[in-house]
């Protein structure tokens, strides 16, 4: 085999592919795991006993200054470090936004003073950069801080605070006193104590557990080592989910890469068989043979797996600079275990050997007569074996029973969504292998169904083209798996991604049926109203009546909202309000009022009203503005909005707040919105990141189709000098070679979208909660997109092959022989 | 420039193989009259260079230099693709071995050249030469179905019903028996005598030859004797 070293090129292109993968994301889970080992582990820095909140336990712990105090009586104890974390609010104009709230910070290498000095007095702050630069602080600036009512601070000074002393180092930080932090938030406890001294961790650990009041603490104590794993176990379980992700796309490159490999020695042993055979005249054994070609395979395994590492090695090292910044995936630089380059040349050579134990077997198969029998004219390909078709068929169905189990059965018995994905993965997995299994089959039959299009389209390249591709059915079936597994996935992902989108969306849709909300601080004004009405931003407003009512005979608590007759068109779901009148309450499923049933409220009078469940309401109900001031004459206003489409959801909220802010009342705007586009961004960027891995598995499947086909080119040699001679020009047998892999490519697609539509929808089904629907949603735009980029790619890798053959002139074609 | 009558002609048309030492003239300086309504018979020794003459002469391959025509349009300076559409419309082949596309059944292997030149066949005529050839029964049969004979008089009926200016044929009964060639040699005779096709047949075989009108001896890329009977 390693006679043919461009063919071989191409299945070494697609192992090295593979194996990169997997050698890549092993390696980035190693660096992952190091930096993070020294971002957990920074706070603890050299202490030896870390006391920290107990999860375990219901009580509130109790490390207060006395408790500090008597530790210090402990022998080998030497200082103890405080820390406290928690949050407060801080108002900004007419909002408020989160902040860490934390002890003063030692300044080491990792933490230090950008400006200004550390807090010394009573109500002086230090803040992290990013706070500074979130609010345009300066020292000698004024900073509100809110846990139960509002005090001012004095800001002293900034601080690039660094994994040492924060973990959560893209939040904005407020650094202050223990006791300001006390008058703010009445906290007595510390968070954690890091209690440094002499002697093993273990003994001082041990010696403080033995303290009486050690108990009282309710903390859990740990000795460094200890706490550092905590910590790392709770820092890297994203990350691991990463890593798993990760390698479940390895797995796929590598099985597309086992197809192609396979393919691809199949192919390289045919073209051998006189050579191979004239070896066994001259008396070379079976057993020769064999190894003769195993031992090839193996080499080649070897040789890409080390290229496969390098790539590896190197798409990490490249992406770590790019990461820094990025919070959730954050590298220092590469890092590289052991088990990151033992398994993925593990992987690469057992591939290649397996897939070359089948084509060796059958290279020993070859009587040595072979060598002298002239070359068939037909082309008849006997090497692929015929796997049952009814076997196959048996796999493919029981494969798809098992995702409808997964998908509709089992989350309709409210069983865990885990059982429910093991056993739809199963049956996924599965039903490809089955499909895969009968691609000697499937292929050729939707392949036959694209031939006479394509004959209409492509004239007679196109109808030879058509003959062509299905020739060989296990050779088409072989090179379109690949493609097909790729386009699979893409489609999965990109379905499953705007199927999951648009369940979460149905779902806070009901819980949250209006864009925003505005509520004041006084009645708002109609001024306000028409102001809001009035902005680019805002597609329709209304105002709202907002109370509570008890129901007259069981007093249950109704949260209520009174609706204008303008209501509807401010829901997402217009629909929503259908069938509201005053002798009507539209009940939400979580009120757990009955259809059709009659309830008294109890409000400033009584109202008996019919019951509407509206499953869009979640736990509110509504009734109209007349019948909510017949209960409540004094409900609050406030203001019901839908923002126009166009419009940016954070920035709407901001425009709104000012718009409103200047007269009347003091308004907060509360909205879902932002929320929404921030979960649209971040399927958006995984989707991203996912498809752009999925993309490796589809350049080694048309690396396949390009193999495949260069293959074909070189037997049907002969052919194509005869179709030349009879007068098929030069760009038509290109054309004919591009249809081929057109069409082959279109058979991949059409399953592939099918399949992957099937997967994407029964995925979400499977993950998702029973009580939620499943919205299947088709983004056909990406869909096509898919398609058109699988249907070029295929082009893409007849254009080689097909140059090559288009030069050859018909009288070198036709001459027999090599 | 073609004398009225020349069907095929050629002018110091010479090949060259590999280049110094190894350098091969397969062809040296030949020039030739193929006359219309001939069948000339092309003979020589292995390696003479019969079958680069007809695949410069047909166009299948480049010439290194010197100029050939096919009635009157010089084809040593067409491209491609306008040398390929000569043949599609004006030349017919028949080959030795592997004449046949083998995904093809007989019938659309012979209307082959028509289809690629979208032609509509002229149905009477491609009746008639099936007819002639005996293949009536043997259209829906795939080339693996077909004896050896059967497949070269698919050919046959493939080089004749396009009705070509010439029909160039090497070897054509190298791979048949002494009947089926008989049959084939019989049909390639009554072809030029009935229907005034021109034919120029390559051949090692002096009983094939002697159904020529012409036989022309090639030795060493040249032409040696031209014997006419
Ligand atoms: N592609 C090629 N490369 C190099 N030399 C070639 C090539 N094709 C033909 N030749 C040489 O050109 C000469 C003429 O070859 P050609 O095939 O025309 O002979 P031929 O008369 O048809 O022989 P045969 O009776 O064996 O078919 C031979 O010496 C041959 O070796
Ligand atoms: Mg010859």
């Amino acid at each position: 085999m390693l006679t043919s070293p461009r063919r071989l090129l191409s299945a070494a292109l697609a192992l090295a592919l593979g194996v990169g993968f997997v050698a890549a994301a092993l390696m980035l889970a190693t660096s992952l795991d190091a930096t993070l080992r020294t971002a957990a582990g920074g706070a603890i820095r050299d202490a030896k006993v870390v006391l920290t909140e107990n999860g375990d336990v219901p009580d509130p712990l109790a490390l207060t200054d006395e408790y500090v105090t008597r530790l210090g009586d402990v022998p080998g104890v030497e200082r103890v470090r405080t820390v406290v974390t928690t949050q407060a609010m801080s108002p900004a104009g007419t909002h408020l936004s989160m902040f860490v709230l934390q002890t003063v910070p030692e300044l080491t290498e990792r933490t230090t003073l950008v400006t200004g000095r550390l807090p010394e007095a009573p109500g002086e702050v230090l803040v992290n950069q990013v706070a500074a630069q979130m609010r345009g602080w300066a020292p000698g600036d004024t900073v509100h801080l809110e846990v139960d009512d509002t005090r001012e601070f004095t800001l002293v000074g900034v601080v690039d605070a660094g994994t040492d002393t924060t973990t959560n180092l893209e939040a904005p930080h407020v650094f202050l006193q223990m006791p300001d932090i006390h008058e703010l938030s009445g906290r007595t406890s510390y968070t954690d104590l890091y209690v440094h001294g002499t002697g093993s961790e273990q003994e001082l650990t041990d010696a403080i557990r033995a303290l009486p009041e050690t108990a009282a603490t309710h903390a859990r104590v740990l000795t460094a080592a200890e706490a550092s794993d905590l910590r790392i176990t709770q820092f890297t379980r994203g990350s691991e989910q990463l890593t798993v992700l990760l390698l479940s796309f390895g797995a796929v490159a590598v099985v597309v890469a086992g197809l192609v490999v396979a393919n691809t020695f199949a192919i390289l042993v045919a073209q051998r068989t006189r050579q191979l055979a004239l070896l066994r005249t001259v008396g070379a054994t079976r057993g020769q043979v064999f190894r003769t070609v195993l031992v090839e395979a193996g080499l080649l395994g070897l040789a890409s797996s080390l290229v496969g590492l390098a790539l590896g090695a190197g798409a990490v090292a490249a992406i770590a600079p790019l990461s820094r910044g990025s919070g959730v995936l954050q590298i220092e630089g590469l890092a590289i275990a052991p088990r990151d380059v033992l398994v993925p040349l593990a992987v690469g050579i057992l591939l290649a050997l397996g897939a070359a134990i089948v084509p060796a077997r059958q290279a020993t198969r070859i009587a040595p007569l072979a060598a002298l029998r002239p070359q068939a004219a037909t082309a008849v390909d006997p090497r692929v074996r015929q796997g049952h078709p009814l076997l196959a068929a048996a796999i493919t169905v029981v494969g798809f029973v098992l995702l409808a189990v997964g998908a509709v059965v089992l989350p309709a018995q409210g069983v865990s969504p885990g059982l429910s994905v093991l056993v739809g993965i199963a049956g996924g997995l599965l039903s490809v292998v089955g499909v895969l299994a009968l691609g000697r089959r499937l292929v050729p039959a939707v392949a036959r169904l694209f031939a006479p299009g394509m004959g209409h389209l492509g004239g007679a390249p196109a109808e030879l083209a058509a003959e062509n591709a299905v020739r060989n059915p296990g050779r088409a079936a072989a090179t379109t798996g690949a493609l097909l597994v790729g386009v699979i996935l893409v489609t999965m992902m990109t379905v499953g991604a705007a199927t999951g989108q648009a369940s979460i969306q149905r779902e806070l849709d009901g819980q949250f049926p209006m864009d925003a909300q505005v509520i004041s601080s006084g009645p708002i004004t109609d001024a306000q109203v028409e102001r809001a009405r009035s902005l680019p931003e805002v597609a329709a407003a209304t105002v709202l009546r907002e109370g509570g009512v008890e129901t007259a005979d069981d007093e249950r608590w109704l949260h209520l909202l009174g609706f204008d007759g303008d209501a509807a068109a401010t829901f997402r779901d217009p629909d929503l309000l259908v069938g509201l009148a005053d002798d009507t309450l539209l009940a939400g499923p979580e009120t757990e009022l009955a259809d059709g049933s009659t309830v008294t409220l109890a409000g400033e009078h009584e109202v008996a009203l019919r019951v509407v469940v509206r499953p869009g309401l979640g736990r509110t109900s509504g009734v109209t503005a007349s019948t909510m001031l017949a209960l409540q004459p004094d409900a609050p206003r406030s203001l019901g909005l839908r923002l126009a489409d166009d419009a940016d959801p954070v920035g709407a909220v901001e425009t709104i707040s000012a718009a409103l802010g200047g007269d009347g009342p003091t308004v907060q705007v509360m909205s879902l919105a932002d929320q929404r586009a921030q979960m649209q961004e971040i399927i958006n960027t995984v989707l991203l990141v996912v498809l752009g891995l999925l993309a490796v598995a589809v350049v080694i499947a048309v690396v396949g189709i390009g193999n495949t086909l260069g293959l074909s080119v070189h037997e049907r040699r002969q052919e194509s000098g005869l179709l030349r001679a009879m007068g098929l020009t030069r760009d038509q047998l290109r054309a004919s070679l591009g249809w081929e892999a057109v069409l082959l490519a279109a058979v991949a697609v059409v399953l592939g979208l099918v399949l992957g539509a099937v997967y994407g929808v029964a995925g979400v089904a499977t993950l998702i909660a029973s009580d939620a629907t499943v919205v299947p949603a088709l983004p056909w735009a990406r869909l096509a997109l898919i398609a058109a980029v699988a249907l070029l790619a295929g082009w893409l890798a007849s254009v080689l092959p097909s140059v090559r053959a288009s030069r050859v002139p018909p009288a070198a074609a036709l001459a027999l022989g090599e | 420039m073609s004398r009225p009558g020349a069907a095929v002609r050629t002018e110091a048309l010479t090949k060259t193989y590999g280049s110094g030492e190894t350098l091969v003239r397969a062809l040296d300086a030949v020039s030739v009259d193929i006359h219309r309504g001939e069948f000339t018979a092309v003979m020589g020794p292995s390696g003479s260079g019969k079958s680069t003459l007809m695949h410069l002469t047909a166009g299948l391959d480049a010439a290194t230099s010197g100029r050939s025509w096919i009635g009157d349009v010089e084809i040593t300076a067409l491209d491609d693709k306008a040398l390929t559409l000569l043949r599609r419309e004006r030349v017919g082949f028949i080959f030795q071995a592997f004449n046949l596309l083998p995904t093809m059944d007989a019938q659309a292997n012979i209307l082959l050249p028509l289809k690629l030149a979208r032609r509509r066949p002229d149905t009477d005529w491609f009746d008639h030469v099936v007819a002639v050839l005996g293949l009536g029964d043997r259209l829906t049969h795939r080339p693996s179905e077909l004896s050896g004979g059967q497949q070269q008089r698919v050919a046959a009926a493939r080089a004749l019903v396009s009705k070509p200016d010439v029909v160039f044929a090497d070897e054509p009964t190298g791979a048949l028996d002494s009947a089926a060639s008989e049959q084939m040699l019989t049909f390639l005779r009554a072809s030029v005598t009935d229907l005034g096709q021109t034919i120029v047949m390559v051949t090692h075989d002096a009983n094939a030859a002697s159904y020529a009108d012409r036989v022309l001896r090639l030795a060493d890329g040249r032409v040696d004797a031209d014997e006419r009977r």
